[in-house]
């Protein structure tokens, strides 16, 4: 039970039950604040019947041609809110978003080779792995990025997924839209 | 001055230093450049960014400001003047800079758009209308429009509702026109429309027409999450029930059966059209609980909670409306608990329903819960569903009733229960939780509960050692740290808290809603660094604010997303106007004067001190924004009891009473240190101290706090009584008093003051909290300021009265209350040096930590595999104690004059 609803500017004030995790960095005032500006409806939050944030996702529009696509910036969900399929009802906002009004091709999003449980996550949902991203987490250790997509209406020949995408390898640059 | 290919060959390698961020060089060039033409406004506009990105900032702003008479029209050097004065927070400047820039090339694009930014940053929407109207006289673009429309709404959003806002009817006015022009065409200008429409009164049916007309079809706002949600209340609001109800089952059915916004409107139409009195045999209500039934029998795989919690919702109004339905109620609720219970938000769930029934109803619902679960915890699931019993049973007042020793039993039984659970998360990742872990905080609650019972603080050291244990399994479990630090606070050991603040990655907008855990009256543990350095890291979010927010304004309008421009400007007027802000603007001013240890130093900052923002009017501090989040620490104490967070509070919320008080004193002591004759407004200031000391201030400031206030007013009456004295005697005025009477005034205002001033020495029990240090920074503090006041009150008889030698008699009531000052910091001494022998490490251990484990009813101390950490944690609180000790004594030593 949760209000599926977009993202306000003054969600910030209320957003630490989620941002307290350690796996959910928290970012400077224009980062969220660029993506409100120019994608608000790709930026949502799932709150309790007391208006308690337990989970966002914040995604944008971009892309050429037919690599115009919605993409998934970031997604996360309190710890006592996990399970319960509240990033499944974000994502599926997100790409229903992404076919209309932004009519892109496919949803794409990132995520660390090391991180099954979300990888099989992204799976259930109808992602898989398009390419590797060598080593695009920097940091203490670096580590590649598994990019995933999921076609969506627009892709009707599914030209935006392939299989064994793993085995493609690029480099970090090369995936700047 | 346009960009000619000469020009940019002068100025390329400028740029090209720069951008390597070779500042220096970069000025070098510019002033060569600046020799053979001094008028070059781009080369004077480089150098002035060159000065302020190598910090010279006063210098930079000097050239800005010279270039400001000159009127420069190129985009350019304007940009590069925009940078300089952006860094500085100044957006004033650029408007007037733009609109000559502008003035002078009424036909350049670019330059009536930063003109209408630079307006957009100040929140000129007056000026925002005007040249949004004249960019689109000129160009001729849509969005121009939109601009001007959105900025007279800005300027009619402040009107009350039941007001005719005449700012909103011209933008409806010029809305409509565009729209019977076919140029409302995107989603964001619809919703810029309904924002014009909703914000007058009763005007939904026309919204809801403009929804559901042309253009909502054509920018499929019913696609959009937010304009559906908006048009069922708007059909809600109307009264088309049918269509509403048949718009929430729609979205319930086939697109989020979950969605509880949209379960609360579903309800809306059922309960709305009915009276209460006709509800029991309606079909409304039959249709509710048919259509509720439906949506549970839906969930099949993979449950969604909404539609259980829609019949626990509806059955809950029958119950309020109807009555008769409490056991339905209770079979709902306890179901709910059979599927839901091993999900950690089952307690959150059900808790403003559970607060809802009578207590014999609550108890009977957590027997049934024992009597479906007895005590299993065989599988991860089990546990989980256990825990959720407990915080119910904790919820509906269990514990309260019980004895300290039932709550330590109970204590001891949580530490079992966590300890047993923790073979089933051996295989979970560094960065999860453990399935137990809100046991041991359960337990910390309980020590808590003991603590303010028995006023002992062995129990707070309990729970210190049985989180810390707990957060070696679970490193990032942000809650136990929240628990910890305030522990740790009560404990007296700041550095330990602080150590733990840092763990939890804090940062930007953070630094507003939770900093107010580490910067609460942190001044108080005698490690003024310390609290500096917290409180200025924290102020970080409010620069960013100022640099940051406005130019997100600036982008909203740059891609017509005018449904967020109201939020963005909310959004700065809560960071700008945060509470939080101005108690950490008051706290650090006190620490910033508390590091000037000598009295003439002390004085000059005083002189020093910028007092235009310090205000404290009632309509300043009621206009302040509460941020803090205080409810982010897990809570499950029944409803009416005080929650764990305003337990564990070292004293009463930082409120702006106190922050009266500390912009007072700072307020007073500067008009003394300036000497300055007694005038009309620092007998507003007095007023206004006596109105605080004369009020019951028992809930708002600590009695230390309280009595400041009383002291510094009779110190600063004795200043008063001086100052205006000496005046007298000066210009021989007819009433000028008795040199004697002058005498024995100041004496009868610094005799009240010290007697205030005494204080009981500090007795040790081995535990060294917060009140401890409290009570003694907040004798060397008031010293502080007492110093401040004599040095003054001699300045006073040495420079001004004209015969010195006609005050002697006060000279010397002077010297004595000196002398009672020097006493003050003299017993704070005693009692440091009894203190800093208490808190030696081998005294520790042979004191404190005996206490500690010997006959301690504690499992977890008992157990010899948890002597290591009780002993390191012990002796870490005892460090932070010395610290703190250390720190004090040597700030009192050096106030003795």
């Amino acid at each position: 039970m949760s209000s599926l609803r977009q993202f306000k500017a003054t969600d910030l004030f209320n957003f630490n039950a989620i941002n307290l995790d350690s796996l959910t960095e928290t970012y400077n005032i224009s980062f969220y604040l660029s993506y409100l500006a120019r994608w608000p409806d790709l930026f949502s939050v799932q709150c309790t019947p007391s208006e308690t944030l337990m989970a966002y996702v914040m995604g944008k529009a971009e892309g050429t041609g037919l690599d115009w696509h919605g993409h998934v910036t970031a997604i996360t969900v309190a710890p006592e809110y996990r399970r319960l399929g509240l990033a499944e009802g974000m994502m599926t906002l997100l790409e229903k978003v992404s076919e209309e009004p932004y009519d892109g091709y496919f949803v794409d999003l990132f995520v660390r080779r090391s991180n099954k449980v979300a990888i099989e996550m992204y799976k259930r949902f109808g992602y898989s792995i398009y390419r590797t991203v060598i080593e695009y987490y920097s940091g203490d250790t670096t580590e590649d990025a598994f990019d995933m997509r999921k076609p969506l209406k627009r892709d009707v020949d599914r030209q935006s997924v392939r299989e064994n995408g793993e085995t493609f390898r690029v480099e970090p640059h090369e995936v700047v839209f | 001055m346009a960009s000619t290919p000469d020009l940019d060959k002068k100025l390329k390698p400028i740029y090209d230093v720069m951008e390597v961020g070779n500042y220096r060089e970069g000025i070098q060039l510019c002033n060569k450049a600046l020799k053979k033409q001094p008028d070059l406004h781009i080369a004077k506009a480089l150098k002035a960014l060159a000065l302020e990105r190598s910090g010279k900032m006063n210098e930079a702003l000097l050239l800005c400001e010279e270039l400001q008479w000159a009127k420069p029209t190129d985009e350019s050097t304007l940009r590069t003047l925009s940078m300089v004065y952006r860094s500085a927070g100044k957006y004033e400047p650029m408007i007037k800079l733009y609109a000559n820039a502008s003035k002078a090339n009424p036909m350049n694009e670019n330059l009536a758009t930063q003109w209408f930014m630079s307006l957009a940053r100040m929140l000129d929407f007056k000026g925002q209308q005007m040249v949004a109207l004249q960019l689109n006289k000129n160009f001729k673009k849509t969005n121009y429009m939109f601009w001007a429309i959105m900025s007279i709404t800005l300027q009619g959003q402040n009107v009350p509702a039941n007001q005719p806002n005449v700012m909103y009817r011209l933008a409806e006015g010029m809305m409509s026109k565009l729209n019977a022009e076919g140029k409302v065409q995107t989603i964001e200008e619809l919703q810029l429309y309904l924002i014009v429409l909703l914000g007058q009164k009763d005007r939904y049916a026309d919204a809801l027409a403009l929804l559901e007309g042309d253009i909502g079809k054509k920018t499929k706002a019913i696609e959009n999450v937010e304009l559906r949600h908006l048009r069922i209340e708007l059909l809600i609001k109307t009264g088309r029930w049918q269509d509403a109800r048949d718009a929430t089952k729609q979205i319930l059915q086939n697109v989020n059966s979950d969605d509880w916004r949209t379960i609360i409107q579903y309800f809306d139409t059922i309960f709305l059209p009915v009276q209460d009195a006709d509800l029991k045999d309606s079909d409304n209500l039959a249709e509710a609980r048919a259509f509720t039934t439906e949506q549970v029998q839906n969930e099949t795989k993979n449950p969604k909670r909404g539609p259980f919690l829609a019949q626990i919702e509806l059955e809950k109004r029958v119950q309020e409306k109807i009555g008769d339905n409490k056991a339905k109620m209770l079979d709902l609720l306890v179901a709910y608990v059979d599927k839901f219970g091993s999900k950690t938000c089952c307690f959150e769930d059900l808790s403003g329903y559970i607060a809802n029934l009578c207590s014999e109803d609550a108890s009977e619902f957590c027997q049934r819960l024992r009597e479906n679960h007895g005590e299993k915890s065989g599988t991860v699931k089990e546990i989980c569903i256990q825990i959720n019993i407990v915080r119910f049973e904790r919820f509906t007042g269990q514990h309260s009733k019980f004895s300290s020793t039932q709550s330590m039993a109970l204590v001891n039984k949580f530490w079992k229960l966590y300890e047993d659970a923790l073979p089933f998360g051996k295989d979970l990742e560094q960065t999860e939780r453990q399935y137990g872990d809100d046991y041991s905080i359960m337990a910390a609650h309980l020590l808590i509960d003991i603590h303010k019972d028995t006023k002992s603080y062995f129990p707070l050291l309990s729970a210190v050692f049985i989180l810390e244990h707990a957060l070696d399994a679970s490193k990032h479990n942000y809650q136990m740290k929240l628990v910890l630090i305030r522990v740790y606070e009560l404990l007296g050991a700041f550095t330990c808290a602080t150590g733990l603040y840092s763990t939890m990655g804090i940062k930007h907008v953070q630094h507003d809603t939770l900093s107010h855990f580490i910067t609460d009256r942190a001044s108080s543990f005698g490690l003024f660094d310390e609290a500096l350095r917290q409180l200025y890291s924290a102020h970080e979010i409010y620069h960013s604010n100022e640099a940051e927010t406005p130019e997100m304004i600036l982008q909203a309008y740059k891609y017509s997303t005018f449904s967020k421009m109201q939020e963005f400007i909310e959004f700065q007027s809560r960071l700008e106007n945060s509470l939080q802000k101005m108690i950490a603007d008051r706290e650090m001013i006190r620490l910033e004067f508390l590091k000037e240890d000598s009295v003439s130093r002390a004085v000059s900052w005083l002189q020093e001190l910028e007092i235009t923002n310090l205000k404290y009017d009632d309509q300043f501090a009621e206009s302040r924004i509460d941020n803090r989040d205080t409810t982010v620490m897990l809570n499950w104490n029944p409803k009416d009891s005080p929650s764990v967070e305003a337990l564990t509070r070292p004293a009463s919320q930082l409120n702006r009473i106190w922050m009266t008080l500390f912009t007072l004193v700072p307020r007073i002591l500067k008009h003394m240190a300036h000497l300055h004759p007694i005038d009309a407004e620092y007998e507003k200031l007095m007023a206004a101290l006596e109105k605080l000391t004369t009020s019951d201030l028992s809930g708002a400031l600590t009695e230390e706090e309280a009595k400041l206030a009383k002291i510094l007013f009779h110190a600063a009456k004795a200043f008063q009584r001086l100052s205006v004295a000496i005046a007298d005697h000066n210009s021989n005025s007819a009433s000028k008093e008795e040199p004697a009477k002058t005498a024995a005034a100041v004496k009868e205002q610094l005799v009240a003051a010290g007697a205030l001033l005494k204080r009981e020495s500090v007795k040790s029990t081995g535990v060294l909290p917060w009140h401890t240090f409290h009570e003694l920074t907040m004798t060397v503090e008031t010293v502080a300021y007492l110093n401040v006041v004599n040095h003054c009150l001699q300045n006073l008889i040495a420079t001004k009265a004209a015969k010195k030698a006609t005050f002697k008699a006060t000279g010397s009531v002077i010297q004595d209350f000196m002398a009672q000052c020097r006493q003050a910091l003299q017993s704070v001494q005693t009692d440091i040096t009894a203190l800093r022998n208490v808190v030696r490490p081998d005294r520790i251990r042979s004191g404190l930590l005996y206490e500690i484990c010997d006959g301690s009813a504690v499992d977890f101390i008992r157990s010899p595999s948890h002597q290591a950490l009780i002993e390191e944690k012990t002796l870490k609180i005892g460090t932070s104690w010395m610290n703190s000790l250390i720190n004090l004594q040597q700030e009192s030593i050096s106030r003795i004059v």
